[in-house]
């Protein structure tokens, strides 16, 4: 008895979010989610660790050296300039994959909270949360969010910014249904016979129980983030030259296709971050819902 | 020459030793652990069982229509002679809806949502070759007919979710029988119904049986039901059938302490109120995690040491069979002759009402619900779910309202707690009018005014601990952290949950458990006023009487006043000081319980109180006056009164005046009806010709 949590409301939030954490963890000790938690973890450290594990600065430039295929000395090869393109796939995570965790949270929170609040409200707030997301809706992202990087000009953190303002409205839709579902269960209406305030019925008792669906949204779209942002590097609205970008990689590689090294290592990791992204948030998919855990 | 079943001398149905086991391969655990039982031409035979006591995988089992992952393990299935285990799922095709009929609880699922109700009765004639398309059009009218549909043509061309849950049982039912089977099997029927369509459907059923001779197996969780109309019965209890023989024989001498319990708990007509229910204690067995030796000793008020060693089988004692090392010793005493025991304090300590005070005054509450019109740009239409309903509530009373689905008794109870807004009316409570209450006001007085709803699984936060969830109206209304704790505690050990249940999540509880978190919740604040929606209609028969009895005990503990809201006469009888019977958004009759169920004057409570299955002792059907049709539709409700075209004393008068409330003798008693049921002459006490 005393070992429970009825102390204090925030202990208990707190614990109760990594208690479902964990329990979500424990749920999945399928081969997917292993495999994508590996290929995440095998980019991290290279990226975190990019300063020890790489003998040449990202910048670095040998024009003796240019356009040498993978070998001992420059495992990736090197590029138009001579540089080193593992240091530059390592040090360019450092720009994409931070940004592309940064879009989706910042997606999540601005997306999470106005599809709670239309889902709960209703009524005039509802219809114009809503009316809103479907104009953002109606376009294709990667087309606005071109619009908003050209417009602001190009830069990485401008980036961010074009990218994270196009893609909460998917979160909107997701969690106003969710929310709209969870509103009529009688949990919901017990808390408020026992005095809870609405605010407090909405972040305590319908948010935690509509987290998980979105969390698993959220993880696969980390993976189409890193995508995205990597298609704007592409284009040329994302980092600068001669900052390393995985997509802008890809575009000056694509120029010299016979060098076949010098685009398909900076690919490399946006597609295995992708497909690892994506296969995380389908365990816990599965894992979650009974359905496609029955059957399998 | 009548071949050996005909003549009776074999069974129609003869299932022997029959296992089903679930589960992987090297895990699997047997639900249905040796049944064996026999139907005979023309019988009915009632199978009783609590969830998962097995009964419905029984059947299933006989049919071949086992879900996937469970598999028959042993025994034979005998259908006329021809063995069905086994036999070549195209044979078992044959036999099904040719031969044997099936009736399923859910008439939503089981018939095809885009399939015209016509050609869905037709079909098992169709595929079966048995009529041509003409023949099998008036067949399907004789048999939709006989089922007490009166416009069969109209009926035809109706999809199924155009009818109301009565209606598609009735074509599910003329499914099951337009090849004229031998035997019916019908898998919980009535239990989705409303108790005066279920005594219609009953009342088909044997009817059916005596006109077309189908044998009929009925599998239920009630008692009552199986007591109506079958003519033997076989209790399931943990996968094994533990007493099986006539239906009377086994009522009057129950040699099976299970089943004797269950007689016992059911609340009888003569049992007054204030009286504890003899409940069972403890929960129906995980089937795989059984007890060893008899499954049901746990439970048992007479188990001896060999009913924890070995398991007993089915052995005559008197004239049914039972699986009772007790019984078969003859040292089961008889059964008790006043059924319920142990009488209990009246509610209230016996004060007279009038001199305790007014808790809560509801005056004409109205609510009504927006409803899109029926076509597009139609002005939607009201839907009137409480249509001007008074009540007055004194501190200590229990009332008990009643009445069918889509009365809006839910609703009325939504308005005292105060959680939808009324369009119209009054309610004043604890002397305050709390009728346009909002924001912190009435957050405040909340506290005093708590809910019981009806799903124990719908109602408990899943991501919360039963300690949190207990507490969590004490943290918001700013109980102090050893207040808080101290009260949950206290509370789950009041309604019986000590020990280390607090710890878990809601998922990890049985019903009964959960139920009586739903309760602690509701408690643990101290109202004044509990309004409980439906608290045990989704709970096992034996756990039924245990939830009733714990909220007697509490209602007289803390001097509780409670509404409770039951579609179950018996249930509302057992618990209830004052009973209100609701009819389409209004109240047509309320009063002193004991006066309202033996003199009740509104045609609707007479209807209501025989349409209640009750254990009858004697041989015969009892006469009683069965509602027609079924309850309009709260969107057009009839002129004058309303419940006038289901009203076997309905004259022209009714149709243009609607009757209000008047009293009798008694001024508690009050009734809306311009030509009430005589009192020495009510239905209820009317004995079979």
């Amino acid at each position: 008895m005393s070992g429970v949590a009825i102390s204090g409301n925030a202990v208990v939030a707190g614990r109760s979010l990594l208690r479902r954490l964990s329990a979500v963890v424990r749920l999945v000790p399928n081969a997917e989610f292993l495999v994508g938690v590996v290929i995440i973890g095998i980019w991290t450290v290279l990226i975190a660790a990019a300063p020890v594990i790489t003998r040449y600065g990202p910048l670095n430039q040998q024009i003796r050296l240019r356009l040498q295929p993978p070998s001992a000395v420059h495992w990736f090869g090197t590029d138009q300039l001579g540089r080193d393109i593992f240091s530059r796939v390592c040090y360019g995570g450092r720009e994409s994959f931070p940004a592309a965790i940064a879009v989706v949270a910042i997606g999540f929170l601005i997306g999470v909270s106005l599809g709670a609040i239309a889902g709960y409200r209703r009524g005039v707030v509802d219809d114009v949360v809503m009316r809103l997301t479907d104009m953002f809706l109606a376009f294709p992202l990667i087309v606005l969010a071109m619009a908003v990087a050209a417009a602001l000009g190009a830069s990485l953190s401008h980036g961010i910014i074009a990218l994270a303002a196009v893609w909460w409205p998917s979160f909107v839709r997701v969690s106003r249904a969710l929310v709209l579902d969870l509103s009529n269960k009688e949990y919901v209406v017990a808390a408020r016979a026992a005095g809870r305030r609405p605010a407090g019925i909405l972040f305590r008792v319908i948010l935690p129980n509509a987290l998980p669906p979105l969390l698993v949204m959220a993880a696969i779209d980390v993976g189409r983030a890193i995508l995205s942002f990597s298609i704007l590097g592409f284009l040329g609205l994302g980092a600068q030259p001669p900052q390393p970008e995985w997509g802008a990689m890809v575009s000056a590689g694509a120029a010299v296709m016979d060098d076949w090294w010098v685009a398909l290592f900076p690919a490399l990791p946006i597609l295995t971050l992708a497909f690892a992204f994506n296969l995380i948030g389908d365990s816990i998919r599965d894992a979650l819902d009974p359905w496609v855990g029955g059957r399998r | 020459m009548l071949r050996a079943v005909e003549r009776g001398e074999e069974a129609l149905l003869d299932v022997r030793d029959l296992q089903v086991a679930v589960g992987p391969p090297r895990r699997s655990w047997l639900v249905v652990r040796g049944v064996s039982l026999q139907v005979r031409a023309g019988e009915i035979f009632g199978l009783l069982g609590e969830s998962g006591s097995g009964k419905s995988m029984t059947v299933q089992a006989i049919n071949g229509l086992l879900p996937p992952g469970a598999r028959v393990t042993g025994g034979s299935v005998r259908f006329d002679g021809e063995e069905l285990i086994g036999n070549s799922s195209r044979r078992l095709a044959q036999l099904r809806g040719d031969r044997i009929g099936m009736v399923f609880q859910d008439s939503l699922t089981s018939l095809d949502p885009i399939m015209q109700i016509g050609p869905q009765v037709a079909e098992p004639l169709l595929l079966h070759d048995k009529a041509s398309r003409r023949e099998a059009r008036s067949l399907v009218a004789e048999r939709l007919r006989a089922m007490g549909m009166a416009d069969t043509h109209e009926a035809v061309r109706r999809y199924p979710h155009e009818f109301s849950g009565g209606m598609r049982q009735r074509a599910a039912i003329a499914t099951a029988l337009i090849g004229t089977p031998s035997l019916l099997i019908a898998d919980e029927p009535t239990t989705a119904l409303d108790v005066t369509v279920q005594a219609q459907i009953l009342d088909i059923c044997r009817r059916l049986n005596q006109e077309l001779g189908a044998a009929i197996v009925l599998i239920s969780h009630d008692l009552g039901v199986l007591a109506e109309i079958c003519t033997t019965i076989g209790v399931m209890y943990a996968g094994r059938i533990v007493q099986t023989g006539p239906t009377r024989a086994l009522l009057e001498h129950p040699n099976h302490p299970y089943t004797r319990a269950l007689v016992e708990s059911m609340p009888r007509r003569s049992g007054s109120r204030g009286v504890r229910l003899k409940a069972i204690g403890g929960e129906p067995p995980a089937p795989d995690a059984l007890p060893d030796g008899c499954k049901f000793h746990p439970r048992c008020a007479y188990a001896i040491a060999r009913c924890v060693e070995q398991e007993p089988t089915l052995t005559w004692v008197g004239e049914t069979r039972s699986a009772c090392w007790v019984a078969q010793a003859g040292a089961l005493p008889p059964l008790a002759e006043t059924g319920p025991v142990g009488l209990t304090q009246p509610a209230a300590d016996g004060k007279p009402a009038t001199t305790r005070d007014v808790l809560l005054t509801a005056t004409d509450l109205r609510h009504y619900f927006a409803v899109p019109g029926e076509r597009l740009f139609a002005r939607p239409r009201q839907l009137r779910a409480v249509d001007g309903v008074s009540v007055e509530l004194r501190r200590g009373d229990t009332l008990g309202i009643v009445g069918e689905s889509g009365c809006g008794k839910s609703t009325l109870a939504k308005c005292l707690l105060r959680l939808i807004d009324v369009d119209a009316g009054r309610i004043e409570f604890m002397g305050r009018d709390i009728t346009r209450l909002a924001g912190d006001e009435l957050r405040r007085i909340r506290r005093h005014v708590q809910p019981i709803f009806q799903d124990p699984y719908a109602s408990l936060n899943p991501r919360r601990r039963i300690t949190e969830i207990i507490a969590e109206p004490l943290i918001v209304n700013g109980f102090a952290a050893d207040e808080v704790a101290s009260r949950v505690q206290q509370s789950l050990d009041l309604v019986g949950l000590g020990g280390r249940l607090g710890s878990r999540f809601p998922h990890e509880l049985s019903g009964g458990q959960r139920q009586r978190v739903g309760i602690a919740r509701a408690i643990v604040l101290r109202p004044a006023l509990i309004v409980a929606d439906e608290p045990i209609s989704s709970l096992d028969l034996s756990i039924q009487a245990q939830i009733i009895n714990l909220l007697r005990d509490l209602q007289q503990r803390f001097d509780l006043t409670l509404v409770f809201i039951s579609h179950d006469l018996r249930m509302v009888r057992q618990l209830c000081t004052s009973i209100a019977v609701m009819f389409l958004g209004k109240i047509v009759e309320t009063g002193p319980t004991e006066e309202v169920c033996a003199r009740p004057r509104h045609p609707y409570t007479g209807a209501l109180l025989a349409s209640v299955p009750e254990l009858s002792f004697s041989r015969e059907p009892r006469s009683r006056t069965l509602l027609a049709g079924e309850p309009p539709s709260p969107l057009s409700p009839p002129s004058g009164c309303r419940f006038r075209t289901r009203c076997p004393s309905c004259r022209n008068h009714c149709a243009s005046n609607e009757p209000q409330l008047v009293a009798g003798a008694d001024a508690d008693h009050r009734w809306a009806c311009h030509f009430p049921l005589a009192t020495e002459n009510a239905p209820i006490m009317q004995v079979a010709e």
